[in-house]
């Protein structure tokens, strides 16, 4: 009998985050209560096959460009210091900053905070993200292999399905 | 006026040191050039680029500001947590040289903008500068060295 049957909460939705180069990889449950739409259309978006590259105004985090700059609205919006593991979208409109940041007029993003004392931000300040995963295991290998990028350089990056509900 | 040379990777810049504005942090750089050691890109100030120094100073606070401008060659004491994330977060720094290559960038700490001291100018190569450091942003960093000309 599934929890749901049993009146239990439903277990969270959950991706993979992997960077294969480095070995690395994370389970994060998807915040579907919090971020319905968010999640919903990143998990018709998965598997993803992506280049990460580690910020450079946020703090601790990396982030990854979704090709076709995809739209969401802001849902369950975090603007200000968050915490080890969080997974976010980010939505750059076109002309937002000075030039095109990235080689992108308009920018779609999935950031992931690695570490304390991040608050993502760019030439502006801070800004607002969707918060729609947590991570729940995994972070600390995760968090070698990110905090590596800023030496070495972008990797790939693969958030994939965990588990169909 | 002393000018110094800046290899970053690929490409290298020449800058020239402010001993007017700056004399006693540029005589206490010259003293300690030749440098070479890792570049590192910024993950928290924008388009900086920066190298550790082997030594914690002291410098005078000389020549300070919070408005960095493109092409300034700056030293100051960058929170370690922004080099070393799993060290303690305890008030650690490193004492850093650096420069920003576009601008929209600004040396910031835990708490807001640091002061850094601007200890020179570059004025030849700036644009291989900001053509070389996204490129290693990507490809990853190499070496950064700094030498008096």
């Amino acid at each position: 009998m599934s929890d749901q049957a049993q009146g239990l909460p439903a277990s969270p939705r959950r991706i993979r985050i992997s960077l294969p180069g480095s070995g690395a990889a994370a389970v994060a449950d998807l915040l579907d209560d919090d971020c319905p739409d968010t999640c919903s259309a990143l998990w018709d978006l998965l598997p993803l096959r992506l280049k990460a590259t580690h910020d450079i105004w946020s703090g601790h985090l990396i982030r990854s460009h979704l090709e076709g700059d995809t739209y969401l609205e802001p849902e369950n919006v975090l603007t200000y210091i968050p915490v080890p593991g969080d997974v976010f979208y980010y939505y750059r409109p076109a002309r937002y900053y000075r030039g095109s940041p990235y080689g992108r007029l308009e920018s779609a993003e999935i950031g992931i905070v690695y570490d304390h004392d991040t608050r993502p931000q760019g030439p502006r300040g801070p800004e607002a993200v969707n918060l729609f995963a947590e991570i729940s295991s995994g972070l600390e290998e995760l968090r070698t292999a990110c905090e590596a990028m800023i030496y070495e350089g972008q990797k790939e990056l693969i958030i994939e399905r965990m588990d169909d509900p | 006026m002393t000018r110094v040379r800046i290899a970053l990777g690929e490409v290298e810049a020449f800058a020239e040191l402010d001993e007017v504005a700056a004399p006693r942090t540029t005589a206490w750089l010259r003293e300690l050039l030749p440098i070479r050691n890792r570049a590192i890109h910024s993950m928290e100030n924008g388009r900086e680029v920066y190298a550790l120094l082997d030594t914690q100073g002291p410098i005078p606070e000389e020549n300070q500001t919070i408005y960095q401008c493109v092409g300034d060659l700056f030293v100051y004491h960058k929170p370690a947590i922004f080099v070393e994330p799993a060290w303690p977060r305890h008030m650690r720094t490193f004492l850093v040289i650096g420069f920003i290559y576009e601008r929209d960038s600004a040396i910031r700490g835990m708490s807001g903008p640091l002061a850094t001291n601007i200890v020179g100018r570059i004025t030849q190569g700036m644009d291989a500068l900001a053509h070389e450091a996204p490129r290693m942003r990507k490809e990853g960093f190499g070496e950064i060295a700094i030498s008096v000309v």
